[in-house]
């Protein structure tokens, strides 16, 4: 089981990486326990730094697609097939798209949502 | 006399084995390489004019040819001068180091190839298998535990000796050095595992099949340094120091045939040279 990325292309690296294991889990090609390589190996054969595949996989830990089990390594999350439909990013477009819309339908300025939506993320309150 | 002559038997068999044989051997493979898959084929095979392969096949033939006339010469002056135990053991030293020279400048000179290579290399995808690499992949699980056996063996050997309490020997520290050279091996083979993929175009099976030649070949270097540690201790013990430089030239011609075991050309996938071939 191979994996492919383009380094010119316009999606970033890691979610070139995220989007590949996925779609290896939902083939089949990884099946639930199957390990995985490490970040060092992995980084190495694609000529990547260690960080970009260190946040891929952190990402994809996140979703429940894979698993890290200490020293032993990671490993395919036993419910990772299902977890890997799921769109995180789809999920966070659609919840901003409709806060956005019912700003706008109350009255707020672009600019006003943008400010608050800067000052909200920099003072971590939500 | 009988080690005088046993030395100068293995002497210009390391002279012709190392010096002319196995020379000849890789500029065999080189020129079968140059005929099989030329630059019109295979562009991405040659970063630099293809003339340049050609004065380097060329100059490494020669820096041979010119090892080996040194290595008769000194063997035929020692033929006519007395020679002690110490000059035959530094003759078969220091010709082995003279003799692994030009092995040392084509490995260079490889490491600079494979720079340019990447550095040109017009591809802008990159392939990775999505395995986990373990050491028994590479490695026959037999071999690897011979090793280890053989090593520990090696521990109570010396162990063993203490008690002789012979002036000369030199105890655990013959230990400290085989675990030395056991670790900078396993490092190597650790580094061809998990390392960087210096060949931009190798396919992982070219890459799998070079990293178990080599993984086995460290194996029996291993074995067979402490293996020579041991019958060097067994010379000296029975009085027989005289056949040290004896067993120091065969020692040496065992280490040159197992390292260039590496330099398998028919083990390779050359399609991923092609012009049109795609990322490995």
């Amino acid at each position: 089981m191979q994996i492919t990325i383009d380094i010119e292309s316009s999606v970033p690296l890691f979610a070139q990486l995220i989007a590949q294991i996925k779609q290896a889990v939902q083939q089949g090609n990884k099946k639930p326990g199957d390990a995985l390589p490490s970040i060092r190996q992995l980084a190495n054969d694609l000529n990547l730094n260690n960080k970009t595949v260190a946040k891929a996989y952190r990402l994809l830990e996140r979703d429940c697609v894979i698993q890290t089990r200490g020293y032993r390594g990671t490993y395919v999350h036993p419910d990772a097939r299902e977890n890997s439909l799921v769109d995180l990013n789809e999920l966070v477009t659609e919840k901003l798209k409709s806060a956005i819309a019912a700003l706008r339908a109350s009255g707020a300025t672009d600019s006003e949502i943008r400010v608050a939506f800067a000052a909200i993320m920099s003072s971590g309150d939500a | 006399m009988l080690e005088q002559n046993l030395f100068s038997i293995a002497f210009l068999s390391q002279i012709i084995l190392a010096s002319i044989y196995i020379p000849s051997r890789i500029v065999r493979r080189m020129s079968f390489v140059f005929e099989t898959y030329p630059p019109s084929t295979h562009p991405l095979l040659y970063p630099k004019p293809f003339d340049d392969y050609i004065k380097m096949q060329q100059r490494y033939r020669v820096a041979n040819w010119v090892i080996a006339g040194i290595g008769f010469s000194v063997l035929a002056v020692s033929m006519f001068v007395p020679r002690g135990r110490e000059v035959m053991n530094a003759m078969a030293f220091l010709f082995f180091l003279v003799q692994i020279l030009p092995l040392i400048w084509i490995e260079a000179t490889v490491r600079k190839e494979l720079k340019l290579m990447r550095s040109l290399n017009p591809r802008t995808t990159r392939t990775a298998e999505l395995n986990r690499r373990k050491l028994f992949d590479v490695l026959s699980p037999a071999l690897f535990w011979t090793t280890v056996a053989v090593y520990l063996a090696f521990w109570v050997f010396i162990a063993w000796f203490r008690q002789f309490d012979y002036p000369w020997f030199g105890g655990f520290i013959n230990n400290l050095i085989i675990t030395g050279l056991n670790v900078f091996f396993a490092s190597i083979l650790l580094w061809f595992m998990y390392g960087k993929k210096l060949n931009p175009h190798q396919s992982t099976d070219d890459r799998m099949r070079i990293t178990r030649r080599l993984a086995t070949v460290m194996c029996l270097t291993s074995i067979a340094v402490t293996l020579y540690a041991v019958i060097t201790i067994f010379l000296s013990a029975e009085d027989a120091r005289a056949f040290q430089p004896f067993a120091r030239s065969v020692y040496f011609q065992v280490i040159i045939l197992l390292s260039v075991q590496t330099y398998r050309v028919d083990l390779l996938d050359f399609d991923v040279y092609r012009g049109d071939a795609q990322a490995t």
